[in-house]
């Protein structure tokens, strides 16, 4: 699993200290901001790491993280915690959010999610 | 490791009726009380049962904790867990909760688990009006709270977002200082690290791989180690796997026997997620009727390793999968050290589900006992030790069974 001191990318690695330093401060919706920003430049990065939110009833899409040798699957942009995703024609992600004030598990919920999908990134 | 048993209380409907049977929920909730107190006699160390509303076949234990205070007065040693009670206030409100928790760890003499969730599905937490996108907080808000109310001489009461109360004492209070180990329904990658952050120990119920588990621990005790949110009065460090489990001599029939519950359990979990008609379903005949064709056998064979990417498909099919421990005694222990590897604290096994026989199930809890359980416990004391090397300097007071 994710851990910030395995972060590469300098931007991505600042940010997301950024994002912790304000759940320790307890400005969640800043966290919140943060981690839009980091989700939003490893799409642009690397856009095979993002995941539409999937039908569970859909056809099973080919496991690549399985053949690949990875452990955990890819997970879609938890946007029931309140911050929607949306893509357009080019599949770039659009964000909105749907309320402006953020619980402590949501914050740490984005926080470690996207955390998560930048060291999944950074292994390619 | 220790080894848990999960309980939903399935209970499929007959094939031939529309409806159960007179006896059909009684029988399931006898047999499921006999096996507990089975399992306490060999040595099982925890049950744990889930709180699920209106999910017809799937889970019919909707009051866990009064099956849980009949298992209390039938057992000895066995921790009883709340395998979760869902915490957002208009399912349960948190005072209501703080007092049947004391009163289950007085009758039990203190053996509670107190497992806490959001609740998952739009059928249960829609019947209860609550806000799917708010869940997760109002879990916070109301977890918090009941634990302060476990604590506080008097409970100084509360202006929140999801409840109100004025100032009382909640009474009585658990046996159990400062409060029973507390844990969080964890099937989330995230789910499992917030538990962390907040102190208390993921209960997961993703049927989590032993890679899945190697990556979570590493992470999760990072953050325990550094945990400056704890939710309650004392931290519960531990992690905790689902599987679905049938011990059989040979693995042949264990697959006879067991795997069949395994699928169902699978698709009665996808058909509570999209299908559902209210009191109209017959799930268990849906379920026959694709399981016994023969081209949906020849589609299983074919589809063998290929997993779906996304995490809540994965735990879709890897439920209704025969996973790693539907197998005899050797292939069970073979997989179950892979986990011992991952230093995973807690196996959560599902024995009753689907169209598994009760006697079966007894003889399947009786031969994992006595055959794949004993290396486990005796090793047991290493994971106790790597578990004090991780917390050590750590200065929140802990309160864990493990």
């Amino acid at each position: 699993m994710a851990s910030l001191t395995e972060i590469i990318d300098p931007n991505v690695k600042t940010t997301l200290l950024e994002a912790e330093q304000a759940l320790d401060a307890g400005d969640y919706l800043e966290t919140v901001r943060k981690c839009v920003e980091v989700y939003r430049h490893i799409a642009a990065q690397h856009p095979t790491i993002v995941r539409k939110p999937q039908n569970l009833f859909a056809e099973l899409p080919r496991a690549r993280s399985v053949r690949e040798g990875r452990g955990n699957a890819l997970r879609p942009w938890p946007e029931m915690l309140g911050v929607g995703i949306s893509f357009d024609e080019h599949d770039t992600p659009h964000f909105t959010f749907e309320k402006d004030t953020f619980s402590l598990s949501e914050a740490v919920s984005y926080f470690e999610y996207t955390l998560d999908a930048a060291i999944r990134a950074q292994r390619g | 490791m220790k080894f848990g048993l999960m309980f939903q209380l399935q209970t499929p409907k007959p094939l031939d009726a529309d409806q159960w049977g007179a006896h059909d929920e009684l029988n399931i909730y006898h047999e499921a009380l006999e096996q507990i107190e089975f399992a306490d006699q060999l040595g099982y160390d925890y049950v744990f049962i889930t709180e699920h509303h209106f999910l017809e076949e799937y889970c019919h234990s909707s009051a866990p904790e009064v099956f849980l205070a009949a298992a209390a007065a039938r057992t000895k040693n066995i921790r009883l867990g709340h395998g979760i009670v869902q915490m957002p206030p208009q399912q349960n409100h948190p005072a209501r909760v703080a007092e049947r928790i004391a009163a289950l760890d007085l009758v039990s003499r203190g053996r509670v688990e107190f497992g806490t969730g959001e609740g998952a599905t739009t059928t249960e937490i829609g019947g209860f009006l609550t806000n799917h996108q708010e869940k997760k907080q109002a879990w916070e808000e109301a977890t918090r709270e009941c634990l302060r109310m476990m604590t506080s001489v008097p409970y100084p009461g509360y202006e929140g977002k999801y409840f109100s109360m004025p100032e009382r004492n909640i009474i009585p209070k658990p046996l159990q200082k400062p409060h029973p180990p507390v844990w969080v329904a964890s099937s989330r990658t995230e789910t499992v690290m917030l538990a962390a952050r907040f102190g208390v120990g993921a209960l997961g119920v993703g049927f989590e791989t032993p890679e899945d588990t190697e990556e979570r621990v590493t992470r999760y005790w990072e953050l325990i180690r550094s945990c400056r949110h704890p939710i309650g009065a004392a931290i519960n460090p531990g992690l905790i796997a689902g599987g679905n489990m049938f011990c059989a001599k040979t693995d042949a029939e264990a697959v006879q026997k067991g795997l069949s519950g395994a699928q169902y359990f699978g698709f009665v979990f996808g058909w509570m997620h999209g299908h559902a008609t209210y009191g109209r379903d017959n799930v268990y005949r849906e379920f026959r009727k694709r399981a016994d064709a023969e081209d949906t056998a020849q589609a299983r064979e074919a589809a063998t390793a290929l997993e779906p990417e996304d995490e809540s498909a994965r735990v879709l099919y890897r439920m209704s999968r025969r996973g790693m421990f539907i197998g005899s005694p050797q292939f069970i222990r073979e997989n179950i050290r892979q986990y011992e590897a991952a230093h995973l604290d807690i196996l959560n096994l599902f024995s009753q589900c689907g169209d598994r026989k009760h006697e079966d199930i007894m003889e399947s809890l009786e031969l994992f006992a006595k055959e794949v359980m004993p290396e486990f416990k005796e090793r047991h004391h290493l994971q106790q030790k790597w578990r004090e090397q991780q917390l050590d300097g750590v200065k929140l007071p802990v309160h864990s069974s493990i």
